[in-house]
C-alpha cells in the first residue's frame, strides 16, 4: 500500500507540482499578477474588464457604459462621448462572447453598487448572445468572480482546468522565457481597443487594412434568418436589465450587431425586443443592408469595423439623415 | 456526478484513503463506508431517487428472506412475484407509462377514436434498470435456491448500491458480488495499479473517442436529409464508436474504480467489433445485460431446446425485450427485432457457438476470411445502430433509404474535426487489436519497464488533455 501511494503521489504529485509552478510564473490568463492592459493577448476579457473598472471607478467616475461582445471594438467610446451630455465618463465594458446573461450581471453589479449608468449602449449578436444562460466553464468566456457571486477559488480552478492542456502548457512554458510581441492592447482608462484610443481617432482606410488576413467566405445568396432564440429565461433575463435601467433613468440604445454572415435576428425576437426596451430604443443592423453588404466594412467574419462603429453612432444619435442604414 | 468530472477526482481518493486507512481493514467499516459513499454519490444526481433506491433495496431485502423462510412453493412464487412486480412497476411508471399511454392513444387515433390519457411529468431516476435488474437477479437467484439470503442489511444494500455499477452497470449478480462483499479485501498492489490504467484507458474512450464522435453524429443526424449516403454512412460508423468508447469506457471506469475497493465486477465488454458473427458480438457486447437475459428469461422460457419454433420464439422475446430495456421508443424494439433477425439464422443452423475463440488466435493479423467476417459483421451491426440513434422509426427508416443511394459512393462530407476523430478511432482499433487477449486496452503486466509504462500513461493523459471533446453526459444514463 505504502509503495503504490508513493508512486502515485510521485505520479501525478510532481508534475502537479510543475505545473502550478508554470501556472503561477507565467500567468496564462493574466489573472494572477497585474497585467499591463495596452498589451493584448487572447485572455480573459470578462476578467480585465471587470478589473480595469475596479481599478479606476473612484477616480473616472463612470457613469456611460457600453455592455456587449468583443463586436463593440468596433465602438469607440470617446466618438460616442461627443453624442452623450457634458460630464459623461465612458466605459467599454466587454466580455468575449458575451451574452445576456453577462450584461446582466454588470448591469446588476454596478447596480447594486449604486453606480450611476446614465447612458448605455447594449449589443446584442445574433446568435451568440443568446447562446447559454448558464456561465460557460472556458477560460476565454469564464466570468470575473465579483459578477458571477462564485468564489475566486472557484475562478481559478475553472481557468488552471483550462490551462491544462499540452499546448497550452508548452505556449505558457516558452512565454516565461520568450516573451511574445503584441500587436495591439487597450485603453486603460475607457478599455478601448487601443488602435482607437485617441479622440481624433478615424477609421483606417481600407488598403491600409493589415491586421485580421482572414479569408472571407462565401455569404448565402439570400438572407437568412434566424432561429427563434429568446425563450423565457433570456426574456426574464432582458426584463431584469430593463428594470434596472429604467429605475435608473438610463438613455439607453439596443443595437442587434451586424455581422458579415447577413444572419437577420427572428421577427419574434425582435418584437420581444422592442416591447422589452420600447420601439425607440432597438436598433436592428443585422440581416442584409448597407453596413454588412461591403466585405471592407469588416475586420474579420465576426467584427465589424470602426467605420461601421461610426455610422451606428452616427445613426442612432440621429446626428445625419442615415435612417436608411436598417 | 460523473465519472470523467472533477468532483469525482476529488470523491474518488477521499473513499480510497478513507477505506484502506480509517477502517483498519475493518470488513463491516469497509463496508459502511462504501455503502454511505454510494448513497452519497447517488444523491449528488438526484437525492428525491434515493427514496425509491432505498424501498427497492428494502423490498427485495425483505421479500429475500421470505421465498428462503418460505414453506412451500407457492409462498415461495408468491413471494418471488411480489418482488418482480413491485420493481418492474416502478419501472414500468417511470420508463414506459408515457410511451405505452402515447402508442395506445395513437393506436386508437388511427381507428377513429379520440383519445387523451394524459402524460407523467416524471423524471426517469437514474440507474433504475440497472439496479432493479441487481435485484431481480438476487431474489430469482434466491427461488432456485442458488444462494442463501443476505440477512445483513448493510451488506446487501451494498451489493444493490455499489457505486461504480449503480447508475450504468454492469449488472451483477448475487452469486458473483455479494461473497466478494462478505469476505475480508486485502489491498492488492497489481490489481489496484490495473485499475487505475482501467479508468485511464475509460476515460481515453469516453473523452477522446466519444464525445469527439458525439459532436460529429449530433451534426451528421441532425441534418441527414440533405446529406449524401457516404457521410450518413461515415455517420453510424462514427455512431458505432460513439456508443462504444461511451459504454465500454463507462464500464471500463466502473471495472477499474472497483478494484481500487478490491472488488471485481463483471466484464461488460470483450472487443465486441472484431467479432465475426452477431452471436459472437452478443457474447462481447454488454456481457452483463445479455447473460442476465439469457439466465433469467431465455432459459426459464426453454431456451432452444424445446424444438425450432419455441427457439424461434425465445430469440424473438429476448431481443425484443432487451430492446425494449434500452427504452421507450419504437426504434429501440425495431433495433431490437433487427438484432433478432440476425441471430436466428446462426441460431437455426447452429453456428451460433461457432466463433467462441479469440479472433486470430496465435496471430497478429487476420486473415482474409476473417477480416471479411469483422467487416460483414461491423456493418450489420452500424446498420442497427441506426435505429438505436434516431429519433424516430420513420427517421431511421429514412435515415437507411437515403444511406443506400447512389450518392454512397461518393467521398463523403469532409470537416476538420473528423481527421481528428478518424485517427483517434484507428489508434483504439489498433491498440485493442494487439491487447484482445486481454481485459481491457491498457493491461501492460506484460511490460516490466516502468520508464515505457509510465510514458505510455502521461502520453494517454497529453491526449485526453489536449484532445477530450466538451463533455458530453453518458448515453446509457438515459437508459
Amino acid at each position: 500500500m505504502k509503495s503504490f501511494i508513493r508512486k502515485l503521489v510521485c505520479f501525478i504529485g510532481i508534475p502537479f507540482i510543475l505545473l502550478v509552478g508554470i501556472y503561477v510564473i507565467s500567468d496564462p490568463f493574466k489573472t494572477i499578477k497585474s497585467f499591463n492592459l495596452s498589451e493584448f493577448s487572447i485572455v480573459n476579457r470578462d476578467f480585465l474588464s471587470t478589473e480595469l473598472y475596479l481599478k479606476n471607478e473612484q477616480t473616472q467616475k463612470y457613469n456611460s457604459f457600453i455592455f456587449g461582445s468583443s463586436r463593440g471594438c468596433g465602438l469607440n467610446t470617446y466618438k460616442w462621448k461627443s453624442y452623450l451630455p457634458k460630464g459623461s465618463n465612458q466605459f467599454l465594458f466587454q466580455a468575449w462572447s458575451e451574452t445576456v446573461t453577462g450584461i446582466y450581471q454588470k448591469v446588476s453589479y454596478l447596480d447594486n453598487k449604486g453606480v450611476p449608468i446614465k447612458n448605455a449602449i447594449i449589443l446584442l449578436d445574433i446568435p451568440s448572445s443568446f447562446g447559454e444562460t448558464q456561465e460557460p466553464k472556458t477560460a476565454l468566456g469564464l466570468k470575473h468572480y465579483k459578477l458571477s457571486g462564485k468564489s475566486k477559488l472557484y475562478f481559478q480552478t475553472i481557468l488552471f482546468y483550462s490551462y491544462l492542456k499540452p499546448s497550452e502548457i508548452f505556449k505558457s512554458t516558452k512565454e516565461i522565457f520568450i516573451k511574445p510581441n503584441y500587436e495591439i492592447g487597450f485603453d486603460t482608462i475607457s478599455n478601448d481597443w487601443n488602435k482607437s484610443n485617441k479622440e481624433n481617432w478615424e477609421y483606417e482606410p481600407k488598403q491600409d487594412k493589415t491586421l485580421n488576413k482572414t479569408k472571407f467566405g462565401k455569404r448565402p445568396d439570400h438572407e437568412v434568418i434566424s432561429k427563434e432564440l429568446i425563450n423565457l429565461e433570456f426574456e426574464s433575463l432582458l426584463k431584469k436589465i430593463e428594470f434596472i435601467l429604467q429605475k435608473q433613468r438610463t438613455n439607453y440604445k439596443i443595437i442587434i450587431t451586424p455581422a458579415y454572415d447577413q444572419l437577420r435576428i427572428n421577427k419574434n425576437d425582435l418584437s420581444t425586443l422592442k416591447e422589452i426596451f420600447g420601439k425607440q430604443n432597438v436598433y436592428d443592423y443585422s440581416g442584409k443592408n448597407i453596413l454588412t453588404e461591403d466585405k471592407y466594412n469588416f475586420m474579420d467574419i465576426n467584427h465589424f469595423d470602426a467605420i461601421v462603429g461610426w455610422k451606428i453612432l452616427e445613426n442612432i444619435y440621429e446626428r445625419n439623415d442615415s435612417k436608411h442604414l436598417q | 456526478m460523473l465519472f470523467n468530472s472533477l468532483n469525482f477526482a476529488i470523491f474518488l481518493p477521499i473513499v480510497f484513503i478513507l477505506y484502506w486507512f480509517a477502517t483498519k481493514g475493518n470488513l463491516k467499516l469497509q463496508n459502511i463506508l462504501l455503502l454511505v459513499s454510494s448513497y452519497f454519490f447517488y444523491a449528488c444526481w438526484d437525492w428525491r431517487f434515493m427514496f425509491l433506491l432505498i424501498f427497492s433495496t428494502l423490498l427485495d431485502y425483505f421479500t429475500g428472506i421470505k421465498i428462503h423462510e418460505a414453506t412451500n412453493k407457492r409462498n415461495k412464487l408468491f413471494w418471488l412475484w411480489l418482488s418482480i412486480g413491485v420493481n418492474l412497476g416502478f419501472l414500468g411508471v417511470f420508463k414506459y407509462y408515457n410511451f405505452f399511454a402515447a402508442s395506445f392513444a395513437d393506436g386508437l387515433s388511427l381507428l377513429g377514436f379520440k383519445a387523451n390519457f394524459g402524460t407523467l411529468q416524471v423524471i426517469l431516476p437514474v440507474g433504475i434498470s440497472f439496479y432493479t435488474f441487481h435485484g431481480l437477479s438476487y431474489v430469482i437467484d434466491l427461488y432456485k435456491n442458488r444462494i442463501k439470503p443476505e440477512r445483513n442489511f448493510i451488506d446487501y444494500s451494498l451489493f444493490v448500491s455499489f457505486f461504480p455499477l449503480l447508475v450504468a452497470g454492469p449488472i451483477e449478480r448475487a452469486t458473483h458480488l455479494l461473497p466478494q462483499i462478505l469476505k475480508k479485501r486485502e489491498f492488492d498492489y497489481s490489481k489496484a495499479v490495473d485499475g487505475l490504467r482501467q479508468i485511464l484507458w475509460g476515460l481515453f474512450k469516453k473523452i477522446v473517442i466519444a464525445d469527439n464522435c458525439a459532436t460529429l453524429v449530433n451534426q451528421i443526424f441532425g441534418s441527414y436529409e440533405t446529406q449524401s449516403g457516404s457521410t450518413l454512412l461515415l455517420g453510424a460508423v462514427l455512431f458505432a464508436f460513439q456508443i462504444y468508447g461511451d459504454f465500454s469506457g463507462y464500464s471500463d471506469i466502473a471495472l477499474g474504480t472497483a478494484r481500487l475497493f478490491g472488488i471485481e465486477l463483471l466484464r461488460n465488454f470483450a472487443f465486441p467489433y472484431f467479432s465475426r458473427d452477431i452471436a459472437e458480438f452478443w457474447r462481447r457486447w454488454h456481457i452483463s445485460l445479455t447473460t442476465w437475459f439469457r439466465d433469467y428469461l431465455y432459459i426459464p422460457l426453454g431456451g432452444s431446446r424445446g424444438g425450432k419454433w419455441q427457439a424461434i420464439r425465445n430469440t424473438f422475446i429476448i431481443f425484443i425485450v432487451s430492446g425494449f430495456w434500452h427504452g421507450a421508443n419504437w426504434t429501440f424494439l425495431a433495433w431490437g427485432t433487427f438484432h433478432a433477425f440476425l441471430f436466428l439464422p446462426l441460431l437455426l443452423l447452429q453456428k451460433n457457438r461457432k466463433n467462441t475463440n479469440s479472433v486470430a488466435d496465435g496471430r497478429l493479423f487476420p486473415n482474409m476470411k476473417e477480416v471479411m467476417q469483422i467487416t460483414s459483421t461491423f456493418l450489420l451491426v452500424v446498420v442497427g445502430w441506426i435505429f438505436f440513434r434516431a429519433e424516430t422509426f420513420g427517421k431511421a427508416l429514412d435515415y437507411i433509404g437515403k444511406l443506400f443511394d447512389k450518392s454512397l459512393l461518393t467521398i463523403p462530407t469532409y470537416s476538420v474535426g473528423q481527421s481528428k476523430t478518424i485517427f483517434f478511432i484507428v489508434l483504439l482499433i489498433l491498440i485493442e487489436w494487439l491487447q484482445r487477449n486481454k481485459k481491457h486496452g491498457l493491461e501492460l503486466s506484460s511490460i516490466n519497464n516502468h520508464f515505457i509504462k509510465w510514458s505510455i500513461y502521461y502520453a494517454l493523459i497529453a491526449v485526453i488533455l489536449e484532445f477530450g471533446a466538451n463533455s458530453q453526459s453518458f448515453i446509457y444514463f438515459q437508459f
